[in-house]
């Protein structure tokens, strides 16, 4: 039981970092194009 | 180093706010109702929680190569910059979306079927499809002259959605490990516990909604880019 709730800790914690990080490139890569205009 | 000034009209960045704050507070609500609220399954206890965001990944997976495939179309049709930076936007976050989705099958495989990996037609058709959408990425990068590469993009984005329905269908066309559709089956009936359907639902409309919200923001760099590489090229 413990394991399982182990596997299911490590889906969302990998799910929400991987859209997390994903948006925050986005706001990156919008700082980056800011500064060059 | 040349200038380009991109207009951001004052209603689209309200709306894209709107759709981050929604996409937060909605997400944030399935997961409670998919981690708290929900039951534990009788027969996969409570591995079954990692079917609530397997499961929209996946079709928002789908979705996002629909997209991909519209936009495709409408590009051919009508030569407009903003359905090809679109269709590039969608395949990127598609491919996002379809990589999560293989490693979330992957860690909920492991305690279900036993191993992380088998070589069964839904892993291999969704694999194939995650490979041919970064080569539809990378496709695009061939060419520097904007008119050439979208229109390879378009070709390759209306041929590519063919693999859409062999992914969903795979598990009824072949004996499959996988389980078969429970919610999208053709008699329309889903064979999913009524909260568990709920709580499957709110979180397939709260990553409906960060797609929204991501799209807004992933369409304006490419416009900018296009708009960039224009200048640059007068």
């Amino acid at each position: 039981m413990t394991g399982d709730l182990g596997f299911v800790v490590a889906a969302y914690v990998i799910c929400f970092a991987a859209l997390g990080l994903y948006v925050a490139s986005l706001f990156a890569r919008g700082n980056d194009r800011d500064r060059s205009t | 180093m040349t200038t380009t000034t991109i207009s951001r009209p004052a209603y689209g960045i309200r709306v894209r706010r709107l759709l981050g704050v929604a996409s937060v507070i909605a997400l944030a609500i399935a997961t409670w109702l998919a981690l708290f609220w929900s039951p534990r399954d009788a027969a996969m206890g409570e591995v079954v929680r990692i079917l609530y965001v397997h499961v929209p990944n996946a079709w928002l997976a789908y979705l996002s190569f629909v997209v991909v495939f519209l936009a495709s179309v409408g590009y051919l049709w009508t030569k407009r910059p903003l359905l090809d930076a679109i269709a590039v936007s969608s395949a990127e976050i598609g491919v996002l979306f379809t990589g999560l989705t293989l490693v979330l099958g992957s860690i909920w495989a492991r305690p279900t079927w036993g191993v992380w990996w088998t070589w069964e037609p839904r892993l291999i058709t969704t694999a194939v499809m995650f490979v041919m959408y970064v080569g539809y990425l990378l496709v695009r990068s061939l060419s520097t002259d904007l008119e050439r590469r979208a229109t390879r993009a378009a070709v390759l984005g209306i041929v590519l959605v063919v693999d859409v329905p062999i992914v969903h269908l795979s598990v009824t066309w072949m004996n499959a490990l996988h389980q078969l559709p429970s919610v999208l089956r053709p008699d329309l009936s889903p064979t999913l516990d009524r909260s568990m359907l709920t709580a499957l639902v709110v979180m397939v409309a709260a990553f409906t909604i960060l797609y929204a919200y991501v799209m807004t923001a992933r369409v304006e760099l490419e416009l900018a880019r296009q708009a960039r590489a224009l200048a640059a090229r007068q």
